[in-house]
Order: structure tokens, then C-alpha cells, then sequence
């Protein structure tokens, strides 16, 4: 199968992206005029300061857990990986629980969120540490499963806990996911997490190829791979954390973005990260426009991401298989 | 559990008709309280301290759906109820759990219909159920407030805020707003049903004049937030911030609590404070449960 | 000498083999021979630096290439990109490889006769031609010591001629090499030849592959031509035999 070239897909996939992003902004209920968006009226300002955050959530949601994804698919060279694969979103979904429980608001549930995601991701490196395997790659997935199941379990605690008028609502919302909980600057800050767990990607490059190869061919070619899958397995928990504290638990795009770039672009992280990343920012505008495009009821992007990537993964399947 | 201390203190302090979930617990409370025997859901210590609820009754959990912690039936068997009364939705599917519960426990299961417009009704019924007189005379007076609640003049568009980042809603005609809807309040929220989750943008779209809460948090962050307060002609959203003491006042859980808002509507914070009088206990203070109107 | 091994004891599990010296001098050849299961790959990832040393003293450069036994790596990348990897260890901190790396990497592989493969996929080339891939990876890592695993074993006899050239060449640059194989043959022309056997030696080829070493080494009986020095082999039982034949 001849491959397209990298960076028109990934040009292609950034232009969409954006488009979209700027349709959104300048349409929605609160019918505003772009000329007048552009002024500095009082409804511009409302109208922007209602739509800025939802996107950028968005954008940078998809972008996250796709070029997350891509690279712990490369390092596990496992399709079948996902950013959750240390049981990052069951960590941030605890923590979340939690805050929700004890009433911390808003800014407290994403901070807690976060704080979840990347403790559980510390438990499961941790864990497979100590276990000093032969197969460190298979440890870490096995202990990620462990404490994903841990986390679960915690949440199912709070569950059972909660006040079903007022707290188990909100708890299960939070689970389903929604990109317009946040303000701008708390979206800012998650996107530029997210954004510095990602450029850390890109500078590893080639070495996530290297070290899917394996721990001793990485080594025999000059790399040292426990330090290097540390930084690539810190750098993806950090954009996954980032974003799945202000956004809850969207599934399903950090799984099949970076496939479809497989079948577009190829195998190479060179080429594979950015055109995962730029596809998981399209995925993410175009759940948003799904979530919000059907009256004022807001359909939870979890659920959204589900009922779309479900059998769109199908399809891939079945096309790779086609064209291998 | 709660239940194991309610045996270590030897003769039963619980009454004999079990609630099968919190909105029956809460009108059993209003109509003959030294017969309840436990509380689907413990109310929190405050809410106990206000009811005087001095000897704590054990937690029963739910034996309807109303989510939460479900009931042992076993546990509740042990209470040896007289009757189990549920207090809400009576339509055939919950008649079904009704009858599969009596069979299960031996005891009688009765369903009453928890409609706000069908309070007295309500109250009526549970007289003749648990047997007392009480609850007669709460059916009047919800008569009398029902028929000034429903009179009441137009009131201003609003917008029911509820969770704690208030994008949770109850849509025109659903429960949870029953007691606005039917005081001539203007429920913006169209286009939907029941309770549902709404974009951020489509209530700045709705453009209401109040936004209602029972959450306080909400509404402190809420209040400085312009994305919130800020209408579309240019003037400041009010925010009323409605208590939740003892239960809350139109809303959590959708019981006979409901009464309190109505009355509040009717005669403002004095009404309210004799209405929960009624209800709770004449020791009832509310102190500084009040309804705010959040600047 | 780029390397030198003294009282060196090697293992993993329950194998342990030495102890014994070994010392590798730039631009040499070194052939390892043995039965199966004696000990080779070991030794050679022990000389990598792969696994530790289970006792004595190993000295060795920084910069290793260990080329695996063919048929051990599977990769979905092409001819071109796998040969490029070997350049990995002198980017530095750059997240992606040079125009040099790549022009490299072309070189490399003209060199094992592989140019023609360069876009396509690794894991769908015959194992001869994976064998000249890897072989042009560890070229283009440019390693002063090169230890490589059986590498002669995918290739038709043309191919091992190639490659024994190609190894030459490789000797030539200065690169030291340790070559693991059941090619006698090969071993004939190396300048140094290791024994694993039930212990490990080293020495001349002409002092190694004598037949009472090689029967005893392989248990098996061989001969040894005295004109061109090649090697003939009967398999007999397990034992070695009693008499040296002629």
C-alpha cells in the first residue's frame, strides 16, 4: 500500500482541525454575528468566553490521548495499547470520585483528577519495578492492569458512598466526559501540560522505534532503554493526566487515532506521532461538534467516542487486514 | 452498622413502618415520626441536630430505585415492620417491585403517588396507612397552601441549577422543578426532558432572569463568575440560592420537603419557617437556612 | 588491544563456561566455534556487554555492535530505517536522523550487496537478505567492536562468500570482530579462532582446527584436508572417538 506523504496528512488533518475549530467558534446558540465577534461587545465576549474553552479542551483532548497512544503503542509494540494502559484514567476517575465527594469544586476535582492519574501510573511503575522481570515491557502492562482494577475498585467505593440526588449525578457526568466544564485559563493550563508531554514525545523520535525493538537490541544499538521508557511512559501519563483531569474519560481516540495514521502514514514515530497527534485534534473538534450539535442537551463525549470508535476500530481491523 | 447499634440498646427505639426510600422516609417523618423506623439514607449530623432526631435511627438503604446504598433485606426484616410505605413514582414497573418486595418480606408494600399537585392526597393516605390522625391535618393545611401556591402572580424566567458545576437541569414540567413550574415561574429549559445535562452556552443562549440552586458552592462560584451572571441585553443575572435545611426546599429529595418551597413562594421566609414547623416539629429553627438572593 | 578478557567467566541460568583470557586487536577477526548449546551467544553478549560477566576482568570500548542470530527480530519498519537505527547511538539529544545518517545507512547497505531492498518491508525479506540488512546495521554503526551471531547461517554459499568478504572489508577499517559460526571454513580464515567446548580456548586457527580438537569439540569424527585445510565430518555416537583417523 502506497504510503501518502506525512506531513500533507498531517497538514490535511491540522487545517480540518482548525476549520472546524473556528465554524464552532463563530457559530452556536448564542447566535452572535462574526462581525460582531470580532468587536469588543459584551456578547462577544460571552459568546468567546463560553466557546474558547470547550475547544481547546477539545483540541487538546484528542491531540493528548492520540500522540500518547501512538507512542506507548510504539514502545509496547502493542495495537492493542491504550494512553490508559497504567490505569491512568481509573486513577483520575478516583481521584475525581473523591473530590466529588467531598465538595472541592471545581478547580479541586482537576487537581485531584490529575494528582490520581499520575499516582496511579507511579503505583504501576512501581510495582513492575519490584518485579525485576525478564520482560519489563510485559510487567508494566500486567501491574497497569493491576492497579487500573485498584482504582476501579476505589471508584466503585465512592460510588456507593455518594448521595444519589446530588453527588452520584455528578460523579457519573464526570465519568461520561464533557469538554465544556472548564474555564479558560484551567483549559489553558491543561493544554500546555499536555503540550509539554507531547513535545517531549517528538523529541524522543526515533528511539520509541528503538525501543520497541527491544531492551537488549536498544542497548546493543547504543541506548539505554530503562531510563528512555521512563521518560516516554512519564511524558505520555503527563499529557493523558493533564487533559483527563478537565475533560473526565474519553475512550477510544487515544486507541484508534494513532491506528488510522498507521494505515495513512506508516510505522515510523517520525511520521506516525505527528500525523496521530493532528488526527486525535480532528477526532476531538469533531466529538465536541457531535456532543453539542443536537439541541441543549449535551451529549456526553465518552459515551459519544465510544458509540463512534467502537466500529470504527471494527473497520480498521478489517481494512489492515485487506491491505497487509 | 447502624443496625447492630440499635440492638445493643435493647428495647426497640425505632418505630415499625419502614420507608422504602427518602422521600417516603421524610413524609413518614411529617406524619407520625415516632413510627419510622429507620432512614433509607442518614441524614447528615446537622440535618439530624435540626430534626431533633435524638435517638438516631439506623440506616434501612433503599428499597426502591432511588440509587445510594440498597437495603438487606434481611436487616429491614428485623426491624419487624408493620408496613413499608414508598413515596414517588407509582407507575406499573414500580408496582411490580412493590408487590416482589411484599412477597419477599411478608409485610404490606404500599405505593403513594408523590405528584406535589397530589400532596394532600398523599398525606391522606398515609394517615390511613400508618394509622394517624396527624396526617389529616397536614392534608389540610397543604390544601390551603397548595391553593395560594397555584394562585400566585407571573414570576421571572428561570434557569434550576443543579450539580455542583449547575449544567445539570430539570427541564420545563420535570420533577425537580415542579414546585417553580407550578408557582407561574418560567422554566427556560425547553427542548428536553426530565433532568438532563445542558451546554454552558445554550443557557447563556435561554437568557433566564434568575438562576436557581440549592448548592451552595455552585452559587459562590457562580456569583463572581460573568460567564454566569451576565444577560444578553447587558444587566445582571440574579442568583437565588435556595436552602437545603432539613431537606431541600423545592428539589433533593422530590418529597413532601417541596411544601417549604411552595410556602417560601407564597409568604416569603416567615411561611416558610411555620410550614417547616409543621412538617419537621414545632422545635424546628431554621436559623440561618434561609433563602438568599445572591448579589 | 580494543578488548581484553582476563580469568573471564561467563553464565546465564545454570550455564557457566571459563574461566579464561581473550584479547582482540583492532582490524582482527575472531571466529567462535562450537556445538550448539556451548556457550556462543553468551559469550558474545558478554563481550557486549549485554549481560554481566559472572567473574574476572573484562575491559572493553565504549561503542559495541552486537548483531543478533538471525530470524530473532521482527520489524515492521524498512530495509532503510532499520539500517539507519544503528546510527542511534550518535544523535545526542536530536529527536530524528541526519541527511549523513541516512546517506550512511545507503552505504551500509550497498556494502552487504542489499541497495536494492532499501523501501522495502523487513519482515516481509527472505532471512538471507534480513541476515544482509542486520549485517548493514551493525556497518553503519560504525562500532570498533563488532560481535555478530551466526551470521552466516541464512545465506547460499554465495552469500557466505560475500559476506566473508564484506567482514574483510569491515577488518580492514579497523573494526574488531568476533564472528559466532558452524562455518569451518570461514574460521580457517579468521586470524584468531575460540573454542567453546567443555572449556573454552583460544589460539591459531592452524593451532584450533586440527581434527583430534575439532572430533573432540563436536564429537564427531573429522578429518582435515591437507591440502586446502577443508573439514570432513562423519557423525558417529555421542562419544569421541578413541583413535585419531586419518
Amino acid at each position: 500500500m502506497d504510503r501518502v506523504k506525512p506531513i500533507a496528512v498531517v497538514t490535511l488533518a491540522a487545517l480540518a482541525a482548525l476549520a472546524i475549530a473556528l465554524w464552532r467558534l463563530t457559530h452556536g446558540p448564542l447566535a452572535v454575528g462574526v462581525a460582531e465577534l470580532l468587536g469588543n461587545s459584551q456578547a462577544a465576549h460571552l459568546a468567546l468566553g463560553l466557546r474558547l474553552p470547550r475547544l481547546i479542551t477539545a483540541l487538546a483532548t484528542g491531540a493528548a490521548l492520540a500522540g500518547a497512544g501512538a507512542a506507548l503503542q510504539t514502545l509496547f509494540r502493542n495495537p492493542l495499547v491504550a494512553p490508559d494502559l497504567l490505569g491512568v484514567s481509573s486513577g483520575a476517575a478516583l481521584g475525581a470520585a473523591g473530590a466529588l465527594l467531598l465538595g472541592l469544586g471545581a478547580l479541586g476535582t482537576q487537581v485531584t483528577a490529575f494528582a490520581g492519574g499520575v499516582t496511579a501510573a507511579v503505583i504501576a511503575l512501581a510495582c513492575a519495578r519490584m518485579a525485576q522481570s525478564h520482560e519489563p515491557r510485559l510487567a508494566l502492562v500486567l501491574c497497569g492492569i493491576v492497579t487500573g482494577a485498584l482504582m476501579s475498585a476505589g471508584l466503585s467505593a465512592m460510588l456507593f458512598l455518594a448521595d444519589p440526588y446530588s453527588q452520584l449525578p455528578a460523579i457519573t457526568f464526570w465519568l461520561l466526559g464533557s469538554f465544556g466544564r472548564v474555564t479558560l485559563t484551567e483549559a489553558g493550563i491543561a493544554a500546555s501540560l499536555a503540550a509539554v508531554g507531547l513535545l517531549a514525545l517528538l523529541c524522543l523520535g526515533f528511539r520509541l522505534d528503538v525501543l520497541s525493538l527491544g531492551d537488549d537490541q536498544a542497548r546493543s544499538l547504543g541506548l539505554k532503554p530503562r531510563p528512555l521508557r521512563l521518560a516516554a511512559i512519564g511524558a505520555a501519563t503527563l499529557a493523558t493526566s493533564a487533559m483527563v483531569a478537565v475533560a473526565g474519560i474519553v475512550g477510544w481516540v487515544g486507541l484508534i487515532a494513532p491506528h488510522i495514521a498507521r494505515l495513512v502514514v506508516g510505522e515510523r514515530i517520525g511520521a506516525l506521532l505527528p500525523a496521530a497527534i493532528a488526527i486525535g485534534a480532528l477526532s476531538g473538534v469533531l466529538l465536541d461538534a457531535a456532543a453539542t450539535g443536537f439541541g441543549p442537551v449535551e451529549l456526553p463525549v465518552g459515551l459519544l467516542a465510544a458509540a463512534i470508535g467502537a466500529p470504527t476500530f471494527l473497520a480498521l481491523f478489517v481494512l489492515r487486514g485487506r491491505a497487509a | 452498622m447502624a443496625l447492630a447499634a440499635c440492638s445493643r440498646s435493647g428495647a426497640a427505639q425505632h418505630g415499625h413502618v419502614v420507608a422504602g426510600g427518602q422521600p417516603a422516609a421524610i413524609l413518614i417523618w411529617a406524619v407520625a415520626r415516632e413510627k419510622l423506623a429507620g432512614w433509607p439514607r442518614m441524614p447528615a449530623p446537622n440535618v439530624l441536630t435540626m430534626l431533633g432526631a435524638g435517638s438516631a435511627l439506623p440506616e434501612t438503604g433503599a428499597l426502591s430505585q432511588s440509587g445510594g446504598r440498597a437495603a438487606n433485606l434481611e436487616a429491614i426484616a428485623a426491624l419487624k415492620p408493620e408496613i413499608i410505605i414508598d413515596y414517588g413514582d407509582v407507575t406499573p414497573q414500580f408496582q411490580e417491585i412493590a408487590a416482589r418486595n411484599e412477597s419477599k418480606l411478608g409485610v404490606p408494600y404500599r405505593l403513594i403517588d408523590g405528584r406535589l399537585a397530589a400532596t394532600p392526597q398523599a398525606f391522606e393516605e398515609a394517615s390511613r396507612l400508618i394509622g394517624a390522625p396527624r396526617g389529616l391535618e397536614l392534608a389540610e393545611a397543604s390544601r390551603a397552601l397548595l391553593r395560594q401556591w397555584r394562585a400566585l402572580p407571573a414570576g421571572p424566567s428561570f434557569y434550576y441549577a443543579r450539580d455542583a458545576d449547575g449544567l445539570e437541569t430539570g427541564f420545563a414540567g420535570s420533577l425537580a422543578t415542579g414546585v417553580l413550574d407550578g408557582a407561574n415561574w418560567a422554566n427556560v429549559a425547553t427542548g428536553g426532558e426530565n433532568l438532563k445535562r445542558v451546554q454552558r452556552e445554550a443557557v447563556a443562549a435561554w437568557d433566564p432572569e434568575v438562576i436557581v440552586t440549592l448548592d451552595r458552592k455552585f452559587a459562590e462560584g457562580a456569583a463572581a463568575d460573568p460567564l454566569w451572571r451576565q444577560r444578553r441585553g447587558g444587566g445582571k443575572r440574579r442568583l437565588l440560592l435556595l436552602p437545603d435545611l432539613p431537606f431541600g426546599w423545592i428539589d433533593r429529595p422530590p418529597s413532601v420537603n417541596r411544601l417549604v418551597g411552595c410556602a417560601w413562594l407564597v409568604g416569603g421566609d416567615e411561611r416558610a419557617l411555620s410550614t417547616a414547623q409543621v412538617l419537621y416539629g414545632s422545635h424546628v429553627r431554621l436559623g440561618t437556612a434561609k433563602a438568599q438572593w445572591i448579589a | 588491544m580494543i578488548l581484553s578478557a582476563k580469568h573471564l567467566v561467563i553464565g546465564r541460568g545454570r550455564f557457566r563456561a571459563g574461566p579464561f583470557d581473550l584479547a582482540l586487536a583492532p582490524g582482527t577477526i575472531t571466529a567462535a566455534i562450537g556445538p550448539n548449546g556451548t556457550g556462543k551467544s553468551t559469550l558474545l553478549q558478554t563481550l557486549a556487554g549485554l549481560i554481566p560477566p559472572l567473574a574476572g576482568v573484562l575491559q572493553s570500548p565504549g561503542d559495541i555492535a552486537y548483531l543478533p542470530p538471525p530470524g530473532s527480530v521482527i520489524l515492521p519498519f524498512a530495509a532503510d530505517y532499520v539500517v539507519v537505527m544503528g546510527r542511534a547511538a550518535h544523535r545526542g539529544l536530536n529527536p530524528g536522523f541526519s541527511p549523513q545518517d541516512w546517506t550512511a545507512a545507503r552505504q551500509a547497505l550497498e556494502r552487504v550487496g542489499a541497495a536494492d531492498l532499501a523501501s522495502r518491508r523487513f519482515d516481509q525479506l527472505s532471512s538471507g537478505q534480513q541476515a544482509r540488512v542486520m549485517l548493514a546495521r551493525t556497518i553503519a554503526q560504525g562500532a570498533r567492536l563488532c560481535l555478530l551471531d551466526e551470521p552466516m547461517a541464512m545465506l547460499d554459499p554465495r552469500g557466505v562468500s560475500e559476506l566473508a568478504e564484506t567482514l574483510r572489508l569491515m577488518a580492514a577499517d579497523g573494526c574488531a570482530l568476533v564472528v559466532a559460526t558452524h562455518d569451518l571454513d570461514v574460521a580457517r580464515q579468521a586470524d584468531q579462532v575460540i573454542a567453546l567446548g567443555s572449556e573454552i580456548a583460544a589460539g591459531t586457527p592452524a593451532a584450533m582446527l586440527t581434527a583430534e580438537r575439532l572430533s573432540a569439540l563436536y564429537a564427531a569424527s573429522m578429518t582435515v584436508c591437507h591440502t586446502c585445510g577443508h573439514v570432513s565430518t562423519v557423525a558417529t555416537s555421542a562419544s569421541p572417538p578413541t583413535s585419531a583417523s586419518t
